[in-house]
Order: structure tokens, then sequence, then C-alpha cells
């Protein structure tokens, strides 16, 4: 009895070891250097980080794109190959299709003032399948569904701020490139059209589908938007009440801050908090519960080799630069 | 006969010159189906041959002169200007951009319309690289 007692034990111990062995050795997936150091963006919808967002020349890099498990999902693309007059260009958003196809919204720069404001896709193969025009729009955010349907968050060029009408920010557009429907009025925001735009150091605009629900951050607003697919709002949640507590907590001067969205409840928050030209900046991430309103600091530290990817299920994804050939893909539980 | 010979000849050049020239006209960049889903008749045209990169840029020029193109309404867009019109800069997408950095995927970057960093209250330089942090 004594004998098969110790038996047991021996054969937890050597489980429990096997399995503490197990995931040690289990490695974090990696994206390899020389496409990992550039700035990206990630579709949640699809679970896909998309490298070479901003400003690109003749000389930078392909557009790149790898699951979260570091696979990389199709061939590079190279949007000069299929332009060869093109100066330079602006990748604003990408977004994964069906099919292994890439829809990427850009401004393409001819020079002498010539731009074109675009919708481009691409094939698995990075081959050029489609260009359309969406002028006077000019698209920020981009998400696709199962079906191959863009929606296209983003303002016009061609009105002024403050004297135009109201007109919809959100289009859907059909596999092919026709306007399916238009929804969410620059009427319901504060700061008109200009709602969606950038806020510079105050994150990126962003679209994303999640459950069928349309989810949307609109910087300049500072808004959480949960919409359908029609474009009707279901939930609006204000991210300043909180910026307000972590700055009066922290005594912070400005922010600088990535929003990363989840589902219709949480959001996180990458925050870098400038506390003073004499002291370190604070690097924290802030999960939100949207639905009361109440946050939770998840990590706090001076110095960070981490950038925030986005909420995948039930937990925050970052790339860290830890290693000297590749970054990692690592996982923060989220609190709730 | 000599002379009708040398007619067509010429006649047979002018119509090749013309048919190269207007060729590229035609052509959408690669095979890639071409749509301008929020313009109709002329624009759409001047649209598809803009994106074209074989044309040539005077005829562009040309056309636009017909069809003017969009720009945004920002006033440091002009391209007559490269200081700040009312505090903003324009920004590589034709848009208006506050004084700071592009913050881009989480990370900070040099603003390479404006050659500067600005974080907290400094302002200086931007790294050589481009679209270095400003970290």
């Amino acid at each position: 009895m004594a004998s098969d007692r110790i038996t047991m034990c021996t054969m937890t111990l050597v489980l429990v070891c096997g399995l503490s062995i197990g995931l040690i050795g289990q490695s974090a997936p990696s994206i390899p250097n020389e496409a990992g150091v550039q700035p990206f963006r990630y579709d949640s919808a699809h679970q896909t980080i998309f490298f070479g967002v901003g400003i690109s020349k003749k000389t930078s890099k392909p557009i790149r794109a790898f699951n979260v498990d570091g696979v990389e999902r199709g061939a590079a693309i190279s949007i000069f190959k299929d332009f060869p007059n093109l100066d330079h260009m602006v990748v604003d958003d990408l977004a994964a299709g069906p099919d292994g196809k890439t829809v990427i919204a850009a401004v393409l720069n001819f020079g002498s003032k010539r731009l074109k404001h675009v919708l481009l896709t691409y094939s698995f193969s990075g081959k050029l399948l489609q260009v359309w025009d969406t002028e006077p729009y000019y698209v920020q955010g981009i998400t696709t569904d199962e079906a191959g349907n863009v929606f296209a968050l983003g303002n016009r060029l061609d009105q002024d701020v403050n004297v135009n009408a109201p007109y919809p920010l959100l289009i859907e557009y059909s596999p092919t490139g026709q306007v399916l429907h238009e929804a969410l009025s620059s009427a319901l925001f504060i700061n008109g059209p200009r709602a969606i735009d950038g806020a510079q150091r105050l994150a990126n605009p962003i679209l994303t589908l999640h459950d069928d629900h349309l989810l949307i951050y609109a910087p300049k607003e500072a808004e959480f938007l949960v919409c359908s697919r029609e474009g009707a709002i279901i939930r609006r949640f204000s991210v300043t009440r909180v910026l307000r507590e972590i700055a009066a907590a922290d005594q912070v001067k400005s922010f600088q801050m990535n929003v990363m969205l989840g589902d219709d409840n949480r959001l996180v928050l990458d925050l870098t908090e400038d506390v003073g030209l004499d002291k370190p900046t604070i690097r924290s991430t802030v999960a939100v519960d949207v639905r009361n309103g109440t946050s939770k600091v998840m990590i706090k530290e001076v110095t960070r080799t981490w950038l925030g990817i986005g909420i995948q299920d039930d937990t925050l994804l970052v790339l860290s630069h830890d290693r000297k050939d590749a970054a990692s893909i690592r996982s923060y539980d989220l609190p709730f | 006969m000599h002379i009708t010979f040398r007619r067509a000849a010429v006649a047979v050049t002018l119509l090749a010159g013309a048919g190269l020239a207007l060729r590229p006209l035609w052509v959408v960049p690669s095979d890639a189906h071409f749509v301008a889903p929020h313009q109709s008749g002329i624009r759409s045209f001047v649209s598809r041959i803009e994106l074209n990169s074989r044309v040539p840029k005077f005829a562009i020029k040309i056309l636009y002169a017909a069809v003017p193109t969009v720009y945004a309404s920002c006033p440091a867009c002009d391209g007559t200007k490269s200081e700040p019109v009312n505090g903003t800069y324009c920004a590589p997408n034709n848009q208006c951009a506050e004084w700071g950095c592009d913050q881009v995927g989480g990370k900070t970057l040099c603003q390479t319309y404006t050659n500067n960093c600005i974080v907290g209250k400094n302002k200086y330089p931007c790294p050589d690289s481009n679209n270095a942090s400003c970290q």
C-alpha cells in the first residue's frame, strides 16, 4: 500500500516535471526581423498581423503578413511593382480576405500633387486583382467578412468640415467594389466627420468585425463603438474618463496611446505616459470593461521591449523584441 | 505611283504613331479589375487613366484641367506652403496633421514630413533612417 503511494507520488512528480519541461521547451511564435521590425496593423477579425503600414518608398520592405502562430500568410506584396511611377505611398490599413486575399487601404502619391486614394486587393500569391478608387472618400480603416464584402471607415476629401451637411462615414462594398450600404452619419459625433481621424499621439482609427458586430475606434472622439453590420450603433463608450483617472493617478502630463479592440465588452489601452521632463516615461497597459467602465492596470513598467498587437479571445498578444534574430509573439491573460 | 506609295507610307506611320500614343490610355495597371464606386462618367474614366503608370504626366494634367482632382480641405496641402498653416502640416496622405509624432502600430515614429520628433515638450530632429522610432 505504502509502495503504491510512493509509486503514485513518483509518477505524479514525473508527470508534473514532464509538463513543466514541455511548457518551458515550447517556444513562442516568432516573426523574423527582416519582416517584423516595421510598423504593423492587426486584423483581429482574422487574427493576422500585417507589417508595412504607414509611409513607404520604393526602397521600403514589401508588405508581409503573419498569422498569430508565426506562420507567414501568403506572398509578400510589393505595390510599387504594380505602379512603377509611384513616388511614395501611405498604407493606412490592411485586412485579410477570403481565399488568402489581402485588402489594402492606401494613398498612392505619384508626385506633383497627384494622389490616389484606393483600396487594392491582392491574391495569396501577391498578384494585384482589384483597384478601387474610393475618392472622394479617404478610407482609414477596413475589415472584411467571410463573403469578401469590405467595410470601410473613412471621410470625404471634398467636404469642408464646418460647412457641409453630414454624410456617412461607414461604407460596405461588395467583393467587386460596388457600394452596398452606407451608414454611421458624421452627425453622430461631436467632431463630425473628423471623429475618425487619427489623433496623432492618441491612436489610429480602427474598424474590425467580431461576431457579426462592427467594432470601431474613433480617435478624435476618443470613442469605442459597437455597431450592427448595417452600421446601427449598439453601444458607444468614451475612453476619456479612463484616461483622466490614469492621468490623475500617475500625474501624467500627456499620453501616447495604442488601442486594441477585443469584443463588444472589452478593450485594452497601451499607454506611454509622459510624467515630466525629469522623470522616466511610464508604459502601462490597461484593460477596460466597457459594460461598466471599470479599468484594471495589467502591466506597468518604465522600460519595455514589446508592442501590443491586439486581443485574441481572452489574451492580449504582444510583439516582444527580446531576441536578436526575431520578434516573439507572447500573450498575457486579460483580467476580465 | 511613287508619290501615292509615299503618302500611304506616311499615313500608315502616322496611324501607327497615333495608335501607340493612344494605347496606354486604355490600360489599367496589370490586368486588375478597376472600379471607382463613388464616381461616374468622365471622372471615373480619368481616374482609370491616372492609375495607369504608362500615361505621361502632361496627358493627366490636360485631363485634370477639365476634371479638377479632389483634394483635402487642409490649407497646408495646397502645394505651395512648406510652413504650417493654422498650426497644421500637410501629411503625406494629404490630410492636415498637427505637430507631433506618428503613432503607428503602437510605435512612435518620426514624422518624415516635418522631419521632427516631439516627445513631451522636447522637439528634436528625426533619426536618419526612414520611419525610425522617435524613442
